[in-house]
């Protein structure tokens, strides 16, 4: 059996695909004579004895296996990652395996604050770079949270971005493997980073320090003091140029050109340019990590963050966000519908209308771009708190952490809620019901919340028309036929989760925690609202652009339906212009001939499961037509179609995630659901049976066109 | 997964195997057992060959329907994930004359050290025309293909 654990003097220590790019720098660095912090190896092989004596790479690999990566959206992979750190964090190593590791760093390191860093294979070579999709951890007490920070080391392996980057380029994700890095945690005066060569100009190096730790300047926390050196010359006598910052500078010329020596001596050792971090103890510095300068000319400081670094500085950013929208964004959104809902658009003259079809379609766009820009990047709170909350707690189940933002009720959620309660009056009273059956509206209590209702969910119930509240008694009807099982199905107690989730913490991390979880909850909030008032826009243009069309059918102009607001504002200016239908790009059509998808392979977004007839909803009206019992399939459920949820008995969607709408939607109500299944619209036909297993993801069409009654 | 990449997966399967599970059923109940098989080009006929005396050849003969299953396992625990199995269902007959001639050749082509066997004159060259093809990978994916 190969060596697991390794340290410098080891013969083994220079095989890069045992102990990774950042382990193998280090051994040759120590024995080269350079100071560099005492440090062990955890092999690929430990990873891989790890993997195989637990049974982890065959759950990885089926995890995996559920889509090809290169069809998964972001979202998709960051759940399987967020699937994949749980399985490690809920696999103990074997026992052999934990004394193993204390033995060596016992004897090799010592009682002392401990820095754990990922060594990848093929990481901080020069051909991949992996920078920064993989995790360290730093000042690390007690094997027991050693061989922690290890386990999350090699999650890393799987995290989001590491997926994603293998995605790009590609890489088998089966056969990666990681090697670690525990070493001592050198607590320099000064620390920085060193470019033998800088990315400027070849033949300047360049020297970046700043007090304290070093992970300062990586994270970007601290703004570094830089010097850029002539390579050649004396080498002793560099010519010296401090940026900014007048006062005190962190390191006397003498440190700067003993840096400067330092990486050059790395360079000469390994062959090609070197990128260094170093830290000073003492009278000399020590190396901590050195490598090959992997583009030249990129900017490298974004590199190297620390996990927690990285969270810090995702969450201020977030932060800035979350007010952005909330105070300009969305009330922007609102006023801009608001406004445009009360112009009387049946009085404009055609040219005006015209006018006023354009000036919405501008809207709509300027909101969606902002839409794009800022709404959908804060949806990232709602991660950033998973990852914290798994780490702190180590859920059975890794989605866990969701309970306790769904206090936090998106508009959505508000509108289906009010209309249960409509039902709920409708369900008590039989002449109520047949009122609306004999198409009255009702006054009274009921009439009261119905109006409130509309008023306050318009924008996502289809506007206020006499139409539209026509569809909305309709529905109710059907909601009122029977309450839904398992819609009073206890929920877990958020209050309660929270309260032990932070009072679990460290005394140091609850201030964060709860900050965390403030920003995560608007995060998961308006995640939803954001689309909302975005259709409250969408709706208006709408609006006009049908008014429009009926002008155009009224004189007989066209009676098609499917004109772009662009084509109906030029026809409605221009008299002699005959509006064309959108040209719709031709897709090659996939031969699908005797083709039948039995059985599906999606992600598991609400458990729990059920059988139904399928119904394909593509619109607000197909919404609006569903029948209880029914299994909702889409495409992409949005806002607009989620009030006809209540009435399913399960859904499947071909967007992915379990932050969806309509996984947020179908948990509110204990409904199985299942997203990312390819083609979901199109595979499944109206009528089919369906079974869908929201807890394993699999959906099982039963038959196909079924007759219906 | 259209109908081109769906065969193309089952021709790959087919292709890098020799030897799948052949099922029938007859008075004692259901029956599987290994057979080296061929398949055709287009995947629609796949050859096996069999004595006359086997309880396959007379489940057969009593009731033709059959189904047979090849996969790509390596007998490893990722095959839960990484294996794909092809089952091809439809009826068998079995051949002679001319077309058992046209068979036999490329059958012996394949499996080369059965030629004894097959050339013995209780060996019977038996067809399976395939109605569907059943595909199952990662793990839980089930997709069929309809020949006819």
């Amino acid at each position: 059996m190969k060596r697991r654990i390794l340290g410098f003097e080891d013969p083994e220590a220079t095989q890069s695909a045992l102990v990774g790019g950042k382990f193998f720098a280090l051994t040759k660095l120590s024995r080269a004579g350079f100071a560099v912090p005492r440090s062990i190896c955890a092999t690929s092989e430990l990873y891989d004895a790890f993997v195989d004596e637990t049974g982890l790479r065959v759950k990885i690999g089926m995890e995996l296996a559920r889509k090809n990566l290169e069809e998964m959206r972001w979202e998709e992979l960051w759940d399987a990652s967020i699937r994949i750190r749980n399985l490690f964090l809920k696999t103990p190593l074997p026992r052999h395996m934990e004394a193993e590791i204390e033995s060596a760093v016992g004897s090799c390191i010592g009682d002392v604050a401990i820095a754990v860093r990922s060594s990848a294979l093929g990481e901080d070579s020069a051909r991949t770079s992996f920078a920064g999709a993989h995790e360290s951890f730093l000042d690390v007490r007690g094997t027991g949270a050693v061989i922690e920070s290890l386990r999350l080391v090699w999650a890393s392996l799987f995290s989001d971005r590491a997926l994603l980057y293998r995605k790009e380029m590609r890489l088998e994700v089966a056969k990666s493997r990681m090697a670690a890095v525990i070493q001592e945690l050198v607590r320099g005066k000064f620390s920085g980073v060193a470019f033998s060569r800088s990315p400027a100009d070849r033949r300047k190096m360049v020297v970046e320090a700043v007090r304290g730790l070093g992970e300062k300047l990586v994270d970007g926390s601290a703004e570094p003091d830089r010097w850029i050196i002539d390579r050649k010359g004396p080498g002793v006598l560099p010519r010296l140029r401090a940026k900014r910052k007048p006062n005190s500078p962190a390191l006397s010329v003498q440190q700067v050109a003993d840096v400067a020596r330092l990486v050059l001596s790395a360079e000469k050792l390994f062959g090609r340019p070197q990128d260094m971090e170093w830290t000073i103890r003492g009278p000399a510095a020590v190396v901590l990590q050195s490598r090959p300068i992997t583009t030249e000319g990129k900017k490298p400081e974004a590199d190297r963050r620390s996990f927690d670094a990285g969270l810090r500085r995702s969450f201020d950013e977030l932060v800035a966000l979350k007010s952005l929208i909330e105070r300009k964004i969305i009330p922007g959104m609102r006023r801009e519908a608001r406004l445009l809902g009360r112009l009387d658009l049946q009085g404009m003259p055609d040219k005006n209308l015209s006018a006023e079809i354009l000036r919405r379609e501008r809207a709509l766009k300027k909101w969606t771009d902002e839409y794009w820009e800022s709404c959908i990047p804060f949806g990232h709170g709602v991660r950033l708190f998973g990852s914290f909350y798994n780490d702190a707690v180590g859920p059975a189940d890794p989605h866990e952490f969701i309970a306790l933002l769904e206090d936090s009720s998106p508009l959505s959620v508000m509108r289906n809620r009010a209309l249960q309660r409509l039902a709920g009056l409708l369900r008590k009273s039989g002449s109520l019901r047949k009122m609306i059956e004999a198409g009255i509206v009702p006054g009274g209590t009921f009439g009261r919340e119905l109006a409130k209702t509309i008023r306050s969910y318009g924008a996502i119930l289809g506007g206020d028309s006499p139409e539209s509240r026509a569809k909305v008694l309709s529905l109710l009807i059907r909601m009122a036929e029977a309450p839904r099982k398992g819609l009073g199905k206890r929920k877990p107690n958020a209050a309660k989760m929270e309260r032990s989730f932070i009072s679990a913490l460290p005394k140091k991390k609850r201030n964060f925690a709860k900050r965390l979880l403030s920003l995560a909850k608007a995060s998961y909030r308006l995640r939803d609202d954001d689309n909302v008032a975005l259709s409250g826009i969408e709706l208006e243009l709408k609006r006009a652009a049908e008014e429009g069309l009926h002008r155009l059918a009224a004189v007989g102009r066209s009676s098609r339906k499917d004109l772009s607001p662009g084509e109906i504002a030029r026809a409605l200016l221009n008299r002699r212009y005959r509006p064309k239908p959108e040209r719709r790009r031709k897709k090659a059509k996939a031969d699908s001939r005797g083709v039948l998808a039995r059985q599906l392979l999606g992600q598991p977004a609400g458990r729990g499961v059920a059988t139904g007839r399928a119904r394909i909803v593509r619109s607000r009206e197909d919404a609006f037509d569903f029948k209880r019992g029914e299994v909702m399939v889409c495409d992409a459920i949005g806002p607009e179609i989620t009030f006809a949820v209540p009435l399913a008995s399960a859904i499947v969607e071909r967007r992915g995630g379990m932050l969806i709408h309509g996984a947020i939607v179908a948990r509110e109500y204990g409904i199985p659901c299942v997203t990312g299944i390819p083609k979901a619209a199109e595979r499944i036909s109206d009528g089919d049976t369906v079974t869908v297993d929201g807890t394993l993801g699999i959906v099982t069409i039963e038959k196909k066109r079924s007759p219906r009654p | 997964m259209d109908r081109g990449d769906l065969m193309g997966r089952i021709g790959d399967v087919l292709a890098s195997r020799h030897v799948g599970v052949l099922a029938t059923s007859g008075g004692d109940g259901p029956h599987a057992t290994l057979v080296a098989f061929k398949a055709s080009e287009n995947c629609r006929r796949i050859v096996f060959s069999t004595p006359r005396q086997t309880r396959k050849y007379a489940n057969i003969k009593a009731d033709p329907r059959a189904a047979l299953l090849v996969d790509d396992r390596s007998n490893a625990a990722r095959d839960i994930h990484d294996a794909t199995g092809v089952t091809a269902v439809g009826t068998v007959a079995e051949l002679s004359g001319s077309e058992r001639s046209g068979a036999e050749k490329s059958y012996m082509e394949r499996h080369p050290h059965l030629a004894e066997f097959v050339l013995s004159g209780s060996t019977a060259l038996m067809e399976l025309s395939v109605r569907r093809y059943v595909v199952v990978s990662r793990f839980q994916e089930v997709f069929e293909l309809e020949m006819e």
